[in-house]
């Protein structure tokens, strides 16, 4: 009889959940909009997240082999990057937007920063604002052009200029409008969102609060009429429910989460209504309450039971 | 009162009419004189000495140190100094059992003489010590001279596999009833209640179906949601409360005692037969087990003897061995390690049972703060700790941490979170291996990771109260004054009040 146990610290199980996990049920979570962008837009969405995912994947293995880290064949986390990358990107984009935004946020905005969990932005939102600055113009006028689609023009674009005789709440559930090829689909978001709570991946709070501070700001902005047609269009949604959400960059306090839904919601009412930014106002919204994110931290600190002072 | 923690699916659940097993006792006892990290006693008996059940062979010789029975008659072959199973070095007496039945108990206290004074002397004589943390001798919860208000008899079984509690419950309910009530005279408090679970319905059934029958209306049963964790007695006390307590400072500071049911059926059986505690009610459960369950261990039986009873299934490779609860016990690296009166949980598990996962960078979820009971920032800790910032560390409150270890089970990256924070304690409170001073600290090469010039040099005093309680003798005294005055002023109201009737008559 050999006498060889294992010897650990307590505790000695662990809960189910683990980050890998976590990254896993993200990418099932994003599969149904995957779905609906290429049954709206057409094969080529396919094309544009295999590629993103490709890339991300090799992006963040030549880059933890660059910088000497321990390489993980089974993180998730590069995974869903590429694929939310290409979700938010319009499906006639060029076939190296993905490439290129993978790589600014793989590489600069993640791996530079220090890699998994220490990232102070959400990598796809900087990607994209980037990307948006890099080709200004083409970006914002993605939907104007030769596409498969005959309404070129996104809705959210109809929007701003006053327009809502595109609106149909039909299309825009079903996704059949002109969008970015995963953001087009509200029912899809909303299937994907119940699935992380019922996973607990997210955190109820932030979507909720975030919704309502944009729907006030927009009434307050525009006007009743606008507060569905900007809801559910212009990735507005999509960036609420996979990218805020992140725990990485969201704050880690119940009372922070609240708070940064909040100002989320205020933050991307604000750049819809008052600044020509279009798709892209959402995505610096999510860059500017990760700015804030340090600051709730700090102000909602708990304060351990039974210590005195502060 | 927000009550945190993690919940954990009971892995091991008491089902009705399950009892408890005796375990056949094994030839040869190695029974530890300390208890945990208790005190060291004064060994009574020397080498070559017949013992008998029962019989005396350490008695306390620090001030809060507890006495230490034999658990079979038989023959003292031989005293060794090994590890007990919380890792402490202490003595073990060995003896040998022999065929004898002989039984050494103490006078059972009949109904005159069950006072206050009297059931405390017997409460400390008889030897019982706590199965949960911190694992102090039984009595030095009753030590205090403030007011009892509650005394609560804590039947939460927050460990997965733990079910020690309801088997003794729901096997032996007059006499848990009965010991919880002379607990409560030994404590003289107002309120008896009884606090369970939602996991352990079986025992509260059989609880409230004896209450029933007994039409016993003053004793309240109370539940609480099945999150791990709640044996702690300091963080009962601040849930009952709202009010938490330093380390060391005991919760009758609050007018409130938190007591176990193993402690109320052995006080019972020292009460009323004069027996003394040498054996405890112990779960043994683990895939590797073959016949799980709820067995009576002896103090001091060797855990080999007990996988031999007990039956396992594989070589003892690659395997573990937990004292104690999976979510808070010690993995020993041996099978000669004794049970000892602590013990609530002995678990024998195979691979499939306990994670070995290595940590990953942490992402920030917050579920750690999110699961503290005693509300750390426990990601603003892990980075600290880290980052060797002990001293920042002790300011953002590591020192309130219970060790539950419920971050660690929680973090989806599985960082070492109880463990860094339990490292960080220790240092905080100088307690990690009595460092030497940095003055005749010489480090030989490379980096001193312990080493934080801040800490050391930093003379504020650790909120641990170490409030000195009388020890027992002075309590017993201070019980005999308060008898005498009450009996005077008992006299006096008697004398005023013949005064006052006889007044009347005039």
């Amino acid at each position: 009889m050999k006498n060889k146990l294992t010897v650990s610290p307590s505790p000695h199980i662990v809960g189910n959940l683990s980050s890998n996990m976590m990254m896993y049920v993200m990418l099932v979570a994003l599969v149904p909009t995957a779905i609906s962008g290429v049954v709206n837009f057409g094969v080529r969405a396919l094309y544009m997240m295999l590629i993103s995912v490709a890339s991300a994947y090799v992006f963040e293995l030549a880059f933890c082999y660059l910088k000497d880290r321990k390489i993980n064949w089974f993180d998730f986390s590069s995974l869903v990057t590429g694929f939310i990358i290409a979700l938010i990107l319009p499906v006639n984009a060029p076939l190296y937007f993905p490439v290129i935004a993978t790589f600014l946020a793989i590489v600069i905005f993640k791996g530079c920063f220090g890699g998994i969990g220490k990232n102070i932005f959400n990598p796809s939102a900087a990607a994209r604002v980037i990307l948006g600055l890099i080709f200004t113009g083409l970006s914002l006028e993605l939907f104007v052009g030769t596409g498969p689609i005959e309404n070129a023009m996104s809705p959210l674009s109809y929007f701003m200029l006053g327009d809502y005789s595109s609106l149909t709440i039909r299309s825009l559930f079903l996704g059949s409008a002109p969008n970015a090829i995963g953001t087009a689909s509200i029912i899809c978001i909303l299937i994907a969102g119940v699935f992380l709570i019922l996973f607990n991946i997210i955190d109820l709070i932030i979507p909720i609060c975030s919704v309502l501070t944009f729907v006030a700001t927009v009434w307050v902005g525009k006007g009743a009429v606008a507060i569905v047609p900007y809801l559910f269009s212009g990735g507005f949604m999509f960036a609420t429910m996979f990218m805020v959400t992140d725990p990485t960059t969201s704050p880690y306090t119940a009372w922070g989460k609240l708070f940064y839904g909040l100002l989320f919601g205020f933050f991307a009412g604000l750049i819809r209504v008052h600044f020509i930014l279009g798709e892209t106002g959402v995505f610096v919204a999510v860059l500017i309450v990760n700015l804030l994110t340090p600051l709730l931290n700090k102000i909602f600190a708990p304060h351990p039971i039974g210590v005195k002072g502060r | 009162m927000e009550i945190k923690g993690v919940r954990i699916k009971k892995i091991n659940r008491y089902k009705h009419g399950e009892g408890i097993y005796e375990l056949r006792p094994p030839e040869f006892f190695s029974v530890p004189l300390v208890a945990d990290d208790g005190e060291q006693p004064q060994r009574a008996v020397n080498v070559g000495e017949g013992v008998k059940e029962g019989s005396l062979i350490a008695k306390p010789s620090g001030r809060y140190g507890t006495y230490v029975y034999s658990p079979c008659s038989g023959k003292v072959v031989g005293v060794v100094k090994k590890l007990n199973a919380s890792g402490i070095e202490c003595e073990h007496v060995l003896i040998v059992r022999d065929l004898g039945d002989e039984k050494e108990t103490l006078e059972p206290l009949d109904s005159f003489h069950q006072d206050q004074e009297h059931l405390l002397k017997r409460l400390y004589e008889s030897g019982m010590v706590d199965n949960f943390p911190p694992y102090d001798p039984a009595y030095k919860k009753y030590l205090l001279k403030n007011k009892i208000k509650t005394l609560l008899i804590n039947v939460t079984e927050d460990d997965p596999y733990l079910s020690s509690d309801s088997a003794l419950l729901e096997t032996y309910t007059k006499e848990v009833v009965e010991g919880a009530r002379l607990l409560q005279k030994v404590a003289n408090a107002e309120k008896l209640e009884f606090v369970f679970s939602t996991n352990n319905s079986v025992a509260k059934s059989a609880l409230s179906t004896y209450l029933k029958q007994k039409k016993d209306k003053t004793i309240k049963i109370k539940t609480y949601p099945s999150v791990y964790p709640l044996r702690n007695a300091r963080l009962m006390a601040y849930y009952e409360t709202g009010v938490m307590l330093p380390k060391g400072a005991r919760t009758a500071q609050m007018s409130i005692i938190v007591d176990c049911v193993a402690n109320c059926y052995d006080f019972f059986k020292a009460v009323t037969n004069g027996e003394v505690v040498t054996k405890k009610v112990v779960t043994i459960a683990g895939n590797n087990t073959l016949r799980k369950g709820n067995y009576f261990i002896s103090n001091g039986t060797s855990i080999k003897h007990i996988l031999s009873v007990v039956g396992y299934k594989d070589k003892f490779v690659e395997n573990m061995l937990v004292y104690g609860g999976i979510m808070s016990g010690i993995a020993q690296e041996r099978l000669d390690i004794s049970a000892g009166l602590t013990a609530s949980v002995i678990l024998f598990c195979n691979e499939e049972e306990y994670s070995s996962e290595g940590e990953s960078p942490c992402i920030n979820c917050g579920r750690c703060l999110d699961c503290c009971p005693v509300k750390l920032n426990v990601k603003r800790l892990d980075d600290a700790i880290v980052e060797r910032k002990y001293s920042y560390a002790k300011k953002l409150g590591v020192t309130a941490c219970i060790e539950c270890g419920a971050c660690s089970y929680v973090c989806p990256a599985r960082r070492y979170l109880a463990q860094r924070m339990g490292f960080a304690k220790d240092l905080a409170e100088g307690k990690r291996g009595k460092r030497p001073s940095s003055s005749d600290y010489v480090l030989v090469e490379g980096e001193d990771l312990e080493r934080d010039d801040e800490l050391e040099t930093s003379e504020e005093k650790i909120n641990t109260a170490s409030e000195q309680l009388p020890a027992v003798d002075e309590m017993l005294s201070i019980l005999a004054k308060k008898t005498e005055e009450e009996a005077s002023v008992d006299a006096k109201n008697n004398a005023s009040k013949d005064n006052k009737d006889t007044g009347g008559n005039k």
